[in-house]
């Protein structure tokens, strides 16, 4: 499944749970028959009775902390590293007064209405479901990386630093000479062989992936690339839970097109680093800028996926077209 | 056999095939490259992959765009749609194993000819590791077919088929890259186990109910 197709559940999901009111019931009292808790709601007088069992957004206050009710839809939904297990659902449940399944759906129902009079759209709250669970996934990582860091794994070998080793590595890739950049560095080549066997082998043990990611922030922390600060205003973006401050360098239908061009070039058994660079790129800048614009769509295809799919859809029709035949194997039909 | 099934079983053979000369084709490739540089070998492996990718995914799209309804005309029923996807699927996840090891055993002669460790060292190990490679597939997919909550012998089954399969890797991945601890192996091996333990196994009810019940390294 695509990253367009998870937007587009997570932007389904909250719009399917219930049918959006046309107009958003305005603030009143709490009836009194509404459990502890409940919303403010109108009711109506002469409303049937069966019309007052359909709002309850049972303990949580959404307009104050939304985060509750994100970490329940997350724990009640879903299973899993970063899902709920029959632990915490029982404790969600005791907590925010949820009596059963049907009536989480209600509550469940209920919150998200209150949200998206909050925010004015569904798709701009399931936006910013998706940028808490962002800061989730990110408070994940920062706590495995105090971990690895406290067992040791950030550790120098021989004398050599995970920051050092990225950069040389960066530089690498970035077309400096090999032996003229451990020259620089004062480091001999077997040193730096065992470093690099050392390094690798941690990377390869720690599965949690603490230390792919710091090498990750300190390989594009020492880009030299045209999109180098774009790379590093992404990471900042990321470790803080917050948007970029820079606007995008290149369009989507560029963005796409860089990546169709590459796509195409593997499935004719062609270099991807000749097709980056037949429109201007390194490795290193496709890096860079897929870096920024992957955080940019994570940050804005909640509320815009619509627009992301329609120029995505767009660029893949334009490259079938710029490539006819590329597919083989369409002589096999059921 | 109804007609939808002989139409199935046909495509489902051309898709065999298919993927099969492909892959020949390839290894015959792999086996008259000579050329120092590898990257061109890189370029062409990258483009077999994805045609064979593309063979495989064919299976499962063209049944969801096509055969199911062809099934359904047919008045045929659940359980025989059922069975009928499933020899796809089947097929499928052959076809992804058998692509993963051509494109070993090509990278693995390449290896053997260069005696280069930056070459050698996962594609020797992967290539001694095949069998238990495709046991922990197996028991992968095993576990996965089952709709949750899975019994605890089907993870305990794919918790050995990890360890075995790492044990081979790493038995052989040490000879070319020494800072693999061998002498150690539990914990290399305890080390790339922990991620499965703490993000999959741990939210196993059958598992956690059984207290846990770790294989010894």
């Amino acid at each position: 499944m695509g990253l367009f197709d998870k937007v587009k559940g997570l932007v389904k999901g909250a719009q399917n749970v219930v049918q959006a009111p046309q107009q958003p019931p305005a603030p009143a009292a709490p009836p009194q028959n509404y459990p502890q808790h409940s919303t403010e709601i109108p009711v109506e007088a002469s409303a049937p009775q069966e019309d007052e069992t359909e709002f309850d957004v049972a303990g949580f206050d959404v307009n104050d902390d939304e985060a509750a009710f994100f970490r329940a839809v997350l724990h009640m939904e879903s299973e899993g590293q970063f899902g709920g297990t029959d632990e915490s659902r029982a404790e969600i449940m005791q907590q925010f007064g949820i009596r059963d399944r049907s009536h989480w759906q209600l509550v469940k129902e209920s919150n998200y209405a209150v949200l998206a009079r909050k925010y004015g759209s569904y798709e701009e709250v399931t936006q910013q479901e998706m940028n808490w669970r962002q800061g989730e996934m990110q408070n994940h990582m920062m706590a495995q990386t105090a971990k690895t860091a406290a067992g040791g794994g950030f550790e120098p070998v021989e004398g050599i630093g995970l920051e050092q080793w990225a950069a040389i590595n960066a530089a690498i890739v970035g077309g400096q000479n090999h032996e003229d950049l451990l020259k620089g560095a004062g480091i001999d080549n077997a040193r730096w062989q065992r470093a690099s066997a050392e390094w690798n082998a941690r990377m390869a043990r720690d599965t949690t992936f603490a230390i792919t990611t710091a090498y990750g922030n300190a390989f594009q922390a020492a880009s030299k690339g045209k999109y180098g600060d774009f790379a590093r205003e992404a990471a900042a973006a990321r470790a803080a839970n917050r948007d970029v401050t820079l606007q995008p360098p290149v369009t989507w239908e560029q963005y796409y097109g860089f990546m169709y061009e590459q796509a195409y070039a593997a499935k004719q058994g062609k270099d991807p680093v000749a097709a980056l660079k037949s429109v201007g790129l390194t490795i290193v800048d496709w890096t860079d800028l897929s870096t920024f614009m992957g955080y940019v769509f994570v940050r804005d295809a909640g509320r815009n996926w619509k627009t992301y799919e329609e120029i995505h859809k767009r660029v893949e029709a334009e490259f079938a077209a710029k490539y006819p035949g590329v597919k083989a194997d369409v002589d096999i039909q059921f | 056999m109804s007609a939808a099934q002989q139409r199935w079983s046909a495509f489902l053979g051309q898709i065999e095939q298919r993927h099969a000369q492909v892959r020949a084709e390839s290894e015959q490739h792999g086996a008259a490259y000579t050329a120092d540089d590898l990257a061109p070998l890189s370029h062409h492996l990258m483009g077999v992959k994805s045609r064979l990718q593309d063979l495989e995914q064919s299976i499962e799209s063209t049944w969801h765009a096509k055969v199911d309804d062809v099934f359904a005309a047919e008045g045929a029923s659940g359980e025989t749609r059922a069975a009928a996807f499933m020899q796809g699927r089947t097929l499928a996840h052959r076809l992804d194993d058998e692509r993963e090891e051509s494109e070993i055993r090509i990278l693995a002669e390449q290896a053997r000819r260069r005696h280069d460790p930056a070459v050698s060292a996962h594609v020797l190990a992967q290539e001694a590791a095949t069998g238990e490679w495709r046991a922990m597939r197996a028991a992968m997919r095993a576990l996965n077919a089952y709709r949750p909550p899975a019994p605890l012998a089907a993870v305990k089954a794919y918790e050995r088929a990890q360890i075995a399969y790492w044990r081979a890797y790493l038995t052989v991945r040490h000879r070319y890259e020494p800072a693999i601890q061998i002498h150690n192996l539990p914990f290399e091996i305890g080390s790339r186990m922990e991620q499965w333990y703490v993000t999959s196994a741990e939210f196993e009810p059958a598992w956690v109910q059984a207290g846990r019940p770790r294989e010894p390294l």
